[in-house]
């Protein structure tokens, strides 16, 4: 008869939790757009035409910009965006 | 000596042939002393003394007693161990018992055999039943019945291949291979950044398959992996091919028994093969850094289960990586590179040094693209016969990095965009310019590998994030 097994856990025993993306916005107006630029070639490219696009229409927007595409955004970035935008658009490229 | 406050305790085992010796002196002692027990590891019946002896075939009073000879002989008083001995000795046993006479019909010394509960193996597994541990990870237990290997998979511990089982005896073998702490922490492991203790890599180290004394390889190749030169974190996460390729140089690599030779970046050497899958598993398992989720990768490639190999050093006139990396002479090393599939360069017809090299370029600026350039790092690993022909024209390391960096720069007009009727290229401003297509500091990893027959090369390319040279490098970590 076999007995009672036990193995240990290689993992960080961390369990993962799923969040629900928040709902986009139903307008835009009088909020603060944050256009943030993963440092990735040519991303630049496609946000400066968003901008000019917001920008017409009279809506508040503020560039960020990550260090490098390869790592993760700073906290600083990040917690400049928590504080000062409402609404994040996160540029990718190539 | 009031004998009758103390308390002998012989261990013997009948596979031992002192033990079978001491027993005639055993019955003595029964006769004698007013307490006395006695332990024997493999044969209840042994010895056939009235009185007889206390079955430990499961060991534990060995293990508990500490014992790592037989037969032993301890005296106690209460729970506090006042003496022992070990082996037959006649004048160390009247000592210790204060009874004159004993055995005399035996040889006055003869040495004992090893104890079964220190033999290998058998230590881990008395001390994970019987012993302190402190292991912090938690345990996962599952019924009797259970493969724990389709419960590693169950519990997406894997990498597709089965696991040996991380058991407490395995994981405590594992750790017997470093004098590090297990509650030592590495550092924090991407992409979750949780702590990456080395309790957790001789877990995963078990799960792979590796033996003790691979732990100061695989503890090196994380360290270097959390170097934040190296990007794991971006590595792991890219769309690209890439993943991480170990390259291990020193003393160790003979010592453990790696593969520099035939079939280098082939199947069949545990060393190679486990320390690399050892890596990929902490990065799965402690950083969370799985396939589909995290990890993005179009492609990937066949060295994301392991790539890891040993360079060959045999040839005291070559400089190895590491040394030409800033390590110090007769140190160990791991080299760690952002690296994809092999490209082969068969080039039979070349007998000089230059041409060699020159021939070399033309396959070497294929990397990524043509025409980009700065991009990706590469490994270039020379087999024997073509080094033999640098040898012969006097060309070492040096020798031929310099001509490989020539001859793989290129005039920058056939590079922009547009040139040759292909819109990928470089700035056109360069078009006047001479561009190397690597980096000249750390582009190329020229290493010495494979097996002795065959006039071939072979280039393990790179990650397109090396673009970012300041962030994005290689890394070697001496130890």
């Amino acid at each position: 008869m076999p007995e009672t097994q036990f193995l240990r856990d290689p993992t960080s025993e961390a369990l993962t939790t799923l969040r629900k993306p928040t709902s986009f916005p139903e307008n835009i107006e009088k909020r603060t757009i944050a256009l943030l630029d993963i440092a990735k070639e040519r991303s630049d490219e496609f946000l400066d035409h968003i901008e000019s696009k917001f920008t017409e229409k009279g809506i508040d927007v503020r560039r960020y910009r990550k260090a490098s595409n390869s790592k993760n955004a700073d906290l600083h970035t990040i917690q400049s965006i928590v504080r000062e935008a409402d609404i994040v658009i996160e540029s990718l490229a190539d | 000596m009031a004998i009758d406050e103390y308390c002998f305790i012989a261990v013997v085992k009948r596979d031992c042939p002192t033990c079978e010796l001491v027993v005639p002196v055993l019955q003595q002692l029964r006769h004698t002393v007013a307490n006395i027990r006695i332990y024997c590891q493999d044969d209840p019946d042994f010895p056939s003394i009235p009185g007889g002896a206390i079955d430990d075939r499961t060991l534990e009073n060995s293990f508990k007693l500490k014992v790592d000879i037989v037969p032993t002989l301890i005296l106690t008083r209460g729970s506090e161990e006042i003496d022992r001995v070990h082996g037959w000795n006649r004048s160390d046993w009247e000592k210790m018992t204060g009874i004159e006479g004993l055995g005399l019909a035996l040889p006055p010394n003869q040495p004992g055999c090893g104890s079964k509960s220190v033999e290998p193996g058998v230590h881990e597994k008395l001390q994970a039943v019987y012993g302190e541990i402190g292991f912090k990870s938690r345990k996962i237990e599952f019924s009797e019945w259970d493969d724990p290997v389709e419960q590693a998979y169950d519990r997406g511990w894997t990498d597709g291949l089965p696991i040996v089982p991380p058991t407490d005896d395995r994981i405590l073998r594992m750790l017997a291979g470093t004098n590090r702490s297990p509650d030592e922490t590495l550092g924090l492991m991407p992409p979750d950044f949780k702590e990456c203790t080395i309790e957790k890599v001789a877990i995963n180290a078990v799960m792979a398959g590796a033996r003790p004394e691979y732990m100061p390889v695989i503890l090196a190749s994380i360290e270097a992996a959390l170097n934040p030169k190296f990007t794991l974190h971006g590595v792991l996460c890219t769309l690209f091919f890439s993943g991480p390729v170990i390259i291990v140089n020193g003393p160790i690599t003979k010592s453990i028994g790696m593969n520099w030779g035939h079939n280098v970046f082939g199947q069949g050497n545990r060393a190679n093969a486990t320390i690399g899958r050892t890596l990929q598993l902490v990065v799965r398992n402690v950083g969370g850094g799985r396939p589909g989720e995290i990890d993005r990768a179009v492609f990937g490639n066949p060295g994301k289960y392991t790539f890891c190999f040993a360079e060959d050093e045999t040839d005291p006139e070559w400089e190895p990586l590491h040394i030409s990396r800033g390590c110090e002479a007769g140190s160990n090393a791991v080299t760690l590179h952002h690296g994809h599939g092999t490209q082969a360069f068969a080039d039979d017809t070349a007998r000089s040094a230059d041409q060699l090299a020159k021939s070399l370029a033309m396959s070497l600026v294929n990397e990524l693209h043509p025409k980009k350039v700065q991009c990706a790092n590469i490994i270039v690993a020379i087999s024997p016969e073509h080094y033999s022909i640098y040898k012969n024209d006097g060309w070492g390391r040096k020798d031929i990095e310099d001509a490989l960096h020539h001859y793989t720069t290129r005039p920058g007009a056939d590079l922009v965009k547009g040139a040759h009727g292909i819109d990928t290229g470089i700035d056109p401003k360069l078009a006047e310019e001479m561009v190397p297509k690597f980096w000249r500091d750390h582009g190329i990893l020229l290493i010495r590998a494979g097996g002795t027959a065959g006039l071939q090369t072979a280039i393990i390319g790179g990650w397109g994030g090396g673009r970012n040279r300041n962030e994005i490098q290689p890394v070697t970590h001496q130890f």
